[in-house]
């Protein structure tokens, strides 16, 4: 009876298996099913290949493909893994898995691409496409899935202001909705700035650096220099070309815009242009930039102790159109008065406001990083040309020489940036008119000093080779002629002046530079400094010339770091040195 | 849940603040007494990592107006920087509600893939660097930051409500050092009731059927004709 009994049961318990096994299979839920929503960026600009590279960029908003993956299905997904690839520019990613995917559940996979360095010199926009692979598994198996999406690559001088469809456009928010990324064209650690920048504190700010937390005329002084930089090398304002212009349906506003280093060295920029290469010297030195953007305008600023000062780099004006450059003082005025009308939300003039670039937030924080930019040892040259042409002056050709205002914003341009009145554009510098003839009494030179300044001739009793020296009223500038009868050589003269110096308690710093040439006489030519344990410090350019009977020496002097400023007026007197017969 | 995003809470950011010049562009009034707003952000996980945000904002009169002449006053521009901040989720039913009588915006969204599934029945979710989030019950979880915006500051309070069933939730960090709150979450994908139940019914009824065969000779030697008498 016993087995009878457990067969029976065996049996009931077999027969409700089974039927267990076949409700399941009549009730059990729908396999996974794996649905893809793929959206992809319809075109990246080479000059953010790098942002484009970083998930934590912009909180992670500058992905280039973006693949939504749900499971509609009723049943897990296991194992499911995206890899992305851009064929001849970034090889298939490490696959991403997700491990398990329920009914209902959706991941999200966000493509960074890793763009080589290469981009930054890429000029033209190419078409290039995203491959994508998702490989799983479910209850049929092993399972891939495969799409290729296309996008436009930008060259590197692309500012894509937005990749609205033009139909979604409807302000200029959305206009601009990706003016975060002009960023990616403010360069400070391109080593072509960093070079013009090391340059310019060290021969034409007399080793003076500016950086956060620096006196606010030094800054001021910093900012006064560049600009009469850029104006002595001719860089001119371009005007209105290069207005954002529309382009197909889906990237509706794109400028060329160049890089820094390509308006440094190319003489003329875009208002972003100047903006950015007026951001990328200023953060190279280590200040604070931003640039004001409006729907038609753009200037640089910087933050100088929790204050903004806004700057009109275009200030350098536009002579084929007949707008004349302007002194500094009237570039940061106008500057001032146009991040008033900014603050206020813009006006007809400058544009409606769209915001302002924080450089440092952009770059550190953002992750808006600039291209990486190879050295160019051509750049650096011209470089030490044109500061060579700036502090030298002499030489060069008619077309070289700065126009008269010019020599006026950079004898400002010494004035630390104060507020004082400057001369007028197109005047001419005081030493070319109402001034005085001085001649030597021993008649070993002659040479016109402008008028108001103060001569002082055989200053030093014990030091009989200073045969004069001549300052403005204000004693920012100076010449200092000195004769060293019977000594041969300019070593032998420097030499003598150093000791002086020591002397005087003072020590001396002079290194060589090209030779010039001064009313048809060759000049060698130094570069040096003058400090005093009082504090006293002077930069100047030294003119020195042998001849049989003994050397002379011609000194052009500023207080420490505003020679650059002033040293076109100084040259200007110096123009009018004779030697005596 | 992701919620890295969400120190820059988009409703209460203006314009002006995503671009990183908040403190500048204040009105006037706000230099001199920077005003403190509250925000109130609730967010509900499912047992699948979806949530629903509920970001609600009041201000004062000012800073009202000045809300309505940026985002609003141009939700297309609110609902693509809500998408951008959230940029590793996706966004559904994004809704704006404007109560200006008292003055209080409401934006509120789904968000798909707002926690991740990491193995072994656990969930996570991105937090903000610095935040500290604190329990209140086993499934509700709070912590509170603060960010400047337009005339002063905005402090969050944020609630994370996690999945009913949801156990064993801490503060950790990701592999990249990241904070996360992760928690535990009952295996869904288990095998069915019916599986199980027709698995141990036949493991059973085979075993008894086995045993009930195998008991027939031993019968017949004991209990069976073979044992009568010839």
């Amino acid at each position: 009876m016993r087995p009878l009994i457990l067969k029976v049961s065996g049996v009931i318990l077999l027969a409700v298996a089974a039927g267990c096994v076949a409700a399941y299979l009549a009730t059990r839920p729908a396999p996974g099913r794996l649905t893809l929503s793929i959206e992809t960026k319809p075109a990246l600009m080479s000059a953010a290949y790098k942002v484009y590279g970083n998930r934590v960029a912009g909180n992670g908003r500058y992905w280039l493909s973006k693949v939504v993956i749900k499971n509609e299905g009723g049943a897990p997904v296991e194992n499911v893994t995206t890899s992305y690839r851009i064929p001849g520019l970034a090889d298939w990613t490490t696959p991403t898995t997700y491990l398990r995917i329920l009914p209902g559940q959706t991941v999200v996979s966000l493509y960074y691409p890793q763009l080589p360095d290469s981009l930054a010199t890429k000029t033209t926009t190419t078409t290039e496409h995203v491959e994508l692979k998702v490989d799983y598994a479910d209850r049929r198996g092993e399972q891939h899935e495969a799409r290729q999406m296309d996008f436009q690559l930008r060259g590197r001088n692309d500012l894509i202001y937005t990749t609205l469809p033009e139909a979604e456009v409807l302000n200029v928010q959305d206009l601009y909705e990706n003016t975060d990324l002009a960023a990616a064209f403010v360069t400070p650690d391109d080593p072509v700035i960093k070079y013009f920048v090391e340059q310019l504190e060290s021969k034409a700010m007399g080793g003076t650096t500016v950086g956060a937390g620096a006196d606010p005329r030094e800054i001021a002084r910093f900012m006064a220099t560049v600009y009469a930089f850029e104006q002595l090398s001719g860089i001119v304002y371009a005007g209105t070309e290069g207005l954002p212009e529309k382009s197909g349906t889906s990237v509706t506003m794109i400028q060329k815009v160049r890089l820094p280093r390509e308006v440094l060295l190319g003489g003329s920029g875009l208002c972003i242009e100047l903006a950015a290469l007026y951001a990328s010297i200023s953060e190279a030195a280590g200040l604070d930039p931003v640039i004001f953007m409006t729907t038609v305008h753009a200037f640089p600023g910087l933050k100088v102790n929790n204050e903004l000062v806004g700057f009109e780099a275009t200030a350098v004006g536009i002579p084929g159109l007949g707008q004349k450059r302007v002194p500094f003082e009237a570039a940061l005025k106008r500057g001032e008065e146009e991040k008033d009308i900014w603050m206020a939300g813009g006006n007809q003039q400058i544009g409606q406001r769209i915001m302002m670039l924080d450089l440092h937030y952009l770059h550190h924080v953002s992750g808006i990083v600039p291209p990486e930019l190879p050295d160019d040892p051509a750049a650096r040259q011209k470089i030490d040309e044109i500061l060579a042409r700036l502090l030298g002056g002499q030489g060069r050709s008619a077309q070289q020489a700065p126009p008269p205002h010019a020599r006026a914003v950079a004898r400002n341009a010494g004035a630390g940036g104060s507020a004082q009145p400057s001369q007028p554009p197109g005047s001419q510098p005081p030493a070319a008119h109402g001034g005085n003839r001085y001649s030597d009494p021993n008649g070993f030179f002659t040479m016109a000093l402008p008028a108001g300044w103060r001569v002082n001739a055989y200053p030093a009793a014990n030091f009989r080779s200073l045969a004069l020296q001549a300052f403005d009223a204000g004693q920012t500038m100076g010449v200092t002629v000195l004769v060293f009868p019977g000594v041969p050589s300019a070593e032998d003269a420097i030499n003598q002046v150093r000791s002086y110096v020591t002397s005087q308690g003072g020590q001396m710093s002079s290194t060589e530079q090209a030779q010039v040439t001064n009313n048809g006489r060759q000049y060698r030519q130094f570069f040096g400094g003058t400090r005093y344990a009082q504090g006293a410090a002077l930069d100047w350019v030294t003119y020195v010339r042998s001849f049989a009977q003994g050397t002379v020496m011609v000194s052009l002097q500023a207080k420490h770091g505003q020679l650059v400023g002033v040293l076109p007026q100084l040259r200007q007197v110096f123009a009018t040195f004779e030697p005596g017969a | 849940m992701n919620l890295k995003r969400w120190t820059a809470a988009p409703i209460a950011a203006g314009i002006i603040a995503a671009t990183g010049v908040a403190a500048l562009s204040a009105p006037a009034h706000a230099q001199n007494s920077p005003r403190v707003q509250q925000e109130d952000l609730d967010v509900t996980v499912d047992a699948v990592g979806n949530a629903t945000f509920v970001d609600k904002v009041t201000r004062s009169a000012i800073d009202w107006e000045q809300y309505k002449r940026s985002y609003g006053g141009n939700p297309s521009l609110l609902k693509r920087d809500v998408q951008h901040q959230y940029s590793s989720m996706d966004l559904r039913d994004i809704a704006l509600t404007n109560d200006d009588m008292n003055r209080v915006a409401t934006l509120s969204w789904k968000a798909e893939a707002a926690a991740e599934y990491i193995g072994n029945g656990q969930w996570q979710g991105a937090l903000p660097k610095g935040a500290q989030a604190s329990k209140v019950s086993e499934t509700l979880w709070e912590f509170t930051t603060t960010y400047p915006d337009p005339g002063g500051i905005t402090q969050a309070t944020y609630h994370i409500h996690l999945p009913k069933g949801a156990r064993n939730a801490q503060q950790t960090q990701n592999e990249t050092g990241d904070p996360v709150l992760r928690y535990t979450l009952p295996d869904s994908a288990a095998a069915p009731l019916l599986l199980v139940i027709a698995a141990i019914s036949g493991a059973l009824g085979a075993a008894l059927l086995v045993v009930g065969l195998r008991g027939k000779p031993a019968q017949a030697k004991g209990w069976g004709p073979a044992a009568r008498p010839a």
